[in-house]
């Protein structure tokens, strides 16, 4: 596996990173979407992790900043964040796509990364995949009754404190240590409330239809702590959209115990593994396993 | 004191590899618009884990500041950091403290100008080893650096502990076989703990540079003994008190702080106007 430092794009403005396999296959390439406002290395350095296990598997890989994050700097066109978002990912792919020969492409995002994954997954006829790591969200009858449960749980252990099961000057000052020293966690003592908005549920539905319809596969990862307030328990999106269920092209992972961020060495491990084992399941070599590449209109030959 | 700056649009920045022993370093050069004209090179040392997350936009703007003031500015990534060569476990002070060498005597054979070192926290460490052990070094600035290794490795320890707390995961740290534990979301290998623990600015035997700012954004005593001993080396050393929030503190991946003051002061001190 190697690694070459990219500067791509029609400007020449956008700064990645591409890994590339020892011998040159025909796996899909890959394109890794930033977090948030993190630069393309990704929390606790997972991106670069991932991109170089994928690339010894034989994927090739580039990492990226999108215009404005990172070191790419930003557009100097009139084009909407949205709309820039998806014209640096085409760019991304066309980069790959002139230096790998990959001609087809799995996204993958976390967070505000796996939104634009499924945004332009659905814009783009050259993805074939994505990997979407706490992306949308719905709640169900089902979220919002375990929803109620841990807030149950959460008045019953108040009120262990008022009748003296537990000792309230242990919590204060357990909370007073963290809040006065230096390296205090700015988060809040529950999940952090990612105070994200989604897009109207049925206009998501009608995308991931048409994914459905061009073969496109996805795999959903939902960390349990990291969307607490969003998502909390494994059959969550197949009741908010029953037509994935049972469907081969959607799999589902609920990682319980693992924050948004994958905190701790093994549970980056298992993502990892996680986005590995998909891949090599739904993103393999054999070209008969994919749809044809439409993005100039071109027939594989079969 | 009234400082003049002269604001010009900023050169062009190069993404790279720098070739080093034990495998590339992944490095940006920002030029300066006139290449002729620039009198200081500099490169800018990164903290470490958590730490350089947090602090990267801050780097890219001091670089885009420094290319802007007309002066030559690298950032770099540590082997087994960011998108260096190496994996996260392979890292430790000797092997880091060698790619500030390695990026200090690329920029020099690159620009052919004297260089310049700026770190903050671990990276103002490492800087500060790195022209000791260098010399040629000429100005060194020392942003909040860490002076002993083993309050510093005190420190990720309780961070580490609040976080898991916080996040309500489970605080059982498995270390590997080969005694390989965690903080923060980064791997803290023997080697790493050893050479950290092992850290004292305060036994420096020489001087890393004659001339020698120190900024911090809360005031700690351990950068008074620092001071003294840097000027019983024989260094002219500037203090600089500047209240800003701790950039390389954790907070939310959409959110980044950029400290204006320090990073102005910084580019002020090493064109020789910000004494």
């Amino acid at each position: 596996m190697t690694e070459r430092v990219v500067v791509f794009g029609k400007t020449g403005r956008l700064v990645g990173v591409v890994s590339e396999p020892a011998a040159r296959g025909t796996r899909p390439g890959i394109v890794m979407l930033n977090a948030g406002l993190l630069h393309r290395v990704g929390p606790n350095r997972t991106t670069v992790a991932l991109a170089r296990r994928l690339a010894l598997g034989g994927y090739p890989v580039i990492r990226f900043d999108l215009s404005g994050i990172g070191d790419s700097e930003p557009r100097r066109d009139e084009l909407s964040l949205e709309r820039g978002t998806l014209a640096d990912a085409r760019e991304a792919m066309d980069h790959l796509a002139a230096t790998t020969g990959a001609d087809r492409f799995v996204l993958v995002g976390l967070c505000e990364g796996a939104e634009n994954a499924f945004r332009v997954a659905h814009a783009e006829p050259r993805v074939a995949g994505a990997v979407l790591i706490d992306g949308y969200a719905y709640p169900t009858r089902g979220f919002h009754i375990r929803n109620w449960l841990r807030h149950a749980a959460r008045l019953r252990r108040g009120w262990d404190y008022v009748v003296g099961r537990r000792d309230w000057r242990v919590k204060v000052r357990s909370m007073l240590t963290r809040a006065n020293g230096r390296e205090h966690a700015q988060e809040e003592l529950e999940a952090p409330d990612l105070g994200r908005l989604f897009p109207p549920k049925d206009a998501v539905a009608g995308q991931l239809r048409d994914l459905m319809a061009r073969g496109v596969r996805l795999l959903f990862i939902y960390t349990a702590i990291g969307m607490s307030e969003h998502y909390n328990y494994a059959g969550q999106l197949g009741d908010t959209f029953p037509f994935l269920r049972g469907s081969a092209q959607a799999h589902v992972l609920f990682m319980k115990g693992i924050d948004h961020t994958f905190t701790l060495l093994r549970h980056q491990e298992m993502l990892l593994e996680a986005v590995e084992a998909w891949a090599r399941e739904s993103a393999p070599a054999d070209e008969d396993h994919w749809p044809a590449a439409a993005s100039n209109g071109r027939e594989r030959d079969r | 004191m009234a400082v003049t700056r002269n604001i010009r649009a900023p050169g062009p920045a190069r993404p790279q590899h720098l070739a080093a022993p034990a495998g590339p370093l992944f490095a940006v050069h920002h030029e300066p618009a006139s290449r002729e004209s620039a009198r200081l090179a500099v490169v800018c040392c990164g903290p470490f884990g958590q730490e350089y997350l947090r602090a990267h936009r801050a780097f890219y703007q001091l670089a885009m500041r420094l290319s802007r003031a007309g002066a030559h500015a690298l950032r770099f990534d540590y082997y087994g950091t960011g998108d260096s060569w190496g994996e996260s476990h392979e890292g430790d002070l000797i092997r880091w403290r060698s790619d500030v060498v390695v990026a200090a005597t690329a920029l020099e054979a690159s620009t052919q100008l004297p260089v310049a070192l700026v770190g903050l926290r671990l990276g103002a460490t490492l800087a500060a080893l790195a022209a000791a052990h260098r010399r040629g070094i000429e100005r060194l600035v020392l942003w909040e650096p860490i002076v002993c290794g083993r309050d510093y490795l005190d420190e990720l320890a309780r961070a580490h502990r609040d976080l898991l707390a916080d996040r309500k995961l489970d605080a059982r740290t498995v270390a590997e076989q080969d005694g390989t534990t965690e903080v923060l979301g980064f791997p803290m290998a023997p080697a790493l703990r050893h050479t950290l623990a092992d850290l004292d600015l305060l036994t420096l035997p020489v001087r890393p540079a004659p001339s020698i700012l120190i900024i911090e954004n809360d005031p700690r005593p351990e950068l008074d003994d620092l001071s003294e001993r840097l000027r019983a080396l024989g260094a002219q050393v500037d203090r600089a008190h500047l209240p800003e929030p701790p950039i390389w503190e954790r907070r939310e991946m959409d959110q980044s702080v950029v400290p204006p003051r320090t990073l102005d002061h910084i580019v002020s001190w090493l064109q020789g106007s910000g004494r």
